[in-house]
């Protein structure tokens, strides 16, 4: 209900009301099919926020695109647990420390699809440790290109035992 | 505690091997140290192979494919893995690098730079390839524990060591923490 | 005095009307972490590093006035860790590289990171792509070190007159930039014993030749806490207004 910002109520709460009491709207809507994958809805308004942030404050110039890039890298398939206490950490400031409301609220689409549909975020966690958020091996491609090198040494295999 | 003596690892990766120096700055306190602990790969004692391990000490940022093979080996053998000093916390001075690009820093390093006839960029397999950016430890393996500073001052590698020896968690000791 | 009093983590803070938090606070001896307020310079309330809980609710303390009887908390654990997490991201935005820097042990963000009990950042660094201005005779401006404090804009706009910096962009690509033509600081009115050349927390805007004229180990906040230097900084300031 509302923007990307507003309250987000899965299929199991639709006999709630439309109301100040409860779900309130400043009259818009979106609806969002099953079919949808609520976390990439998640992840375009991270995008959504980090892009309209002014930049004034620091928990919403930062936190926005922290969190964003965060989003990315679950995306990505590099997601850990440690990944999602740290979105927890972003979210927890950017409510209550940014300057207006688009950073209070900018964490809202996360937090509330985290809540609703956790199955949409933990299938997406790699390992319950740790992840670099960067391709280790794609990183190296370019001095690769430059010494023209594709020995063993020139790679980094992923999951190295 | 005590009847095991502490198992400990340290390596340098991209640092300038300040830190392991600061590190040896606890003067004579080593012998009580060497009571309690004792060393698996570390370049103190030229050892090339870690081994299962109580403590990891690491030291620098990950510049380059090699760093990143002996630092995930760290994070495999170490229960408890602290990253030490501006260059494994923060990327520091090597990572000043990076918003260079990596074909000019080759250019200006092998072919161009100030000295340099007939300059060539090397290939052998034997050298370690770097990556387009220098990225802090904690950004390529989970960190357990980190100690600021360039060094990190001896009298915080004292205090950290004898904490995990007595089995303590390390506290934050605002007058041991300087970043330069 | 009108005897009007707020409470600070229990303790009464005396205060006079229109006062805000973090100034009667600072009056009253107790420090709380901040980088874009300074005394005598206008409120302005970016940074949020002094965030304080008021009657529950957070809010900037620089930027808040203080009322009769509220009840405000600053030194509990859970603004602590997000107060650590703010400066954090200060520190993943730009390119702080301590050991490179000639502000080192001079500089606000330093020394409040060691104050909150920073060890390193838990973020994934931008490293991101910032000019280097050095064309102006006598200051260099470092904009990988800006931290968007504005203290400079306050500076040169109501203290020197010149209006000579600005914020430009928008997000997490704002920058500090520079009001002339050609975008340049060499080709503004800025001189070296500006206001905005000395406010700089961080370093940032710097003069050219005082680097390390004062040795690493005898600076600033080598020698004193930031909580101590910014208590009797805000003292000077009362008095230099009372005259």
């Amino acid at each position: 209900m509302g923007g990307p910002s507003g309250t987000c109520v899965p299929w199991r709460e639709f006999e709630r009301r439309i109301a100040f009491e409860d779900v309130p709207s400043a009259g818009a809507f979106m609806v969002f099919s099953r079919g949808r994958d609520m976390f990439e809805v998640a992840r375009n308004f991270a995008h959504f926020f980090a892009h309209e942030s002014c930049g004034f404050c620091t928990p919403c110039r930062v936190g926005t695109s922290l969190l964003a890039n965060t989003m990315d890298k679950l995306a990505a398939g590099k997601g850990s647990a440690y990944d999602m206490q740290r979105m927890q950490t972003l979210m927890r400031v950017l409510l209550s420390m940014s300057h207006c409301g688009l950073g209070h609220t900018a964490a809202k689409p996360v937090v509330q699809t985290m809540a609703a549909f956790p199955d949409a975020y933990e299938r997406r966690l790699k390992r319950l440790d740790f992840e670099p958020a960067f391709d280790l091996d794609a990183a190296l491609a370019t001095a690769r290109h430059i010494t023209g090198r594709d020995d063993d040494w020139a790679h980094i295999v992923s999951e190295e035992a | 505690m005590a009847d095991r003596k502490l198992r400990i690892a340290t390596c340098s990766l991209a640092g300038c091997f300040g830190c392991h120096m600061s590190l040896l700055d606890i003067d004579e306190r080593i012998l009580e140290l060497a009571q309690h602990i004792t060393f698996d790969r570390t370049p103190l004692n030229d050892v090339k192979k870690i081994g299962p391990c109580d403590v990891g000490i690491v030291e620098g940022g990950v510049c380059n494919a090699e760093n990143v093979h002996v630092l995930k080996a760290f994070r495999r053998n170490c229960r408890i893995l602290v990253a030490v000093g501006a260059c494994a916390l923060t990327g520091g001075v090597p990572a000043m690098r990076n918003n260079v690009d990596l074909w000019d820093c080759f250019q200006e390093v092998y072919q161009y730079g100030g000295g340099i006839e007939d300059g060539q960029v090397p290939n052998d397999p034997e050298l370690p390839l770097p990556f387009d950016k220098v990225h802090p430890v904690h950004e390529v393996v989970r960190v357990d524990l980190s100690l600021p500073g360039c060094p990190p001052p001896a009298d915080l590698f004292w205090k950290v060591l004898t904490d995990l020896v007595a089995g303590r968690t390390p506290t934050f000791d605002r007058t041991l923490v300087h970043y330069d | 005095m009108s005897g009007r009093t707020f409470t600070l983590d229990g303790q009464p803070v005396p205060f006079t009307e229109g006062e805000t938090v973090m100034e009667a606070a600072l009056a009253a001896g107790v420090y709380i972490p901040h980088l874009c307020y300074r005394p005598g310079y206008g409120h302005h309330g970016s940074c949020k590093v002094c965030t304080v809980a008021i009657d529950g609710h957070n809010a900037a303390s620089c930027t808040t006035r203080a009322r009769e009887g509220m009840a405000v908390e600053t030194a509990t654990p859970e603004l602590a860790d997000m107060r650590r997490a703010l400066v954090e991201m200060l520190f993943v935005e730009g390119n702080h590289t301590c050991p490179a820097c000639e502000k080192s042990g001079e500089c606000e963000l330093q020394a409040v990171a060691y104050h909150i009990g920073m060890a390193a950042p838990r973020f994934d660094f931008f490293f991101p792509a910032r000019d280097l201005d050095a064309s102006h005779p006598d200051v260099i401006l470092d904009r990988n070190r800006c931290i968007l404090c504005e203290l400079c804009v306050r500076a040169s706009r109501d203290v020197d007159g010149k209006n000579v910096f600005a914020i430009g962009g928008r997000g997490i690509r704002a920058r500090l930039i520079v009001n002339a033509a050609s975008g340049r600081l060499g080709d503004t009115d800025l001189a070296k014993d500006d206001a905005a050349v000395r406010v700089c927390p961080v370093g940032a805007i710097l003069r050219k030749g005082d680097a390390y004229t004062k040795p690493v180990g005898q600076r600033t906040f080598d020698l004193r806490p930031i909580a101590a230097v910014a208590i009797e900084e805000a003292r000077r300031e009362r008095e230099r207004r009372r005259g």
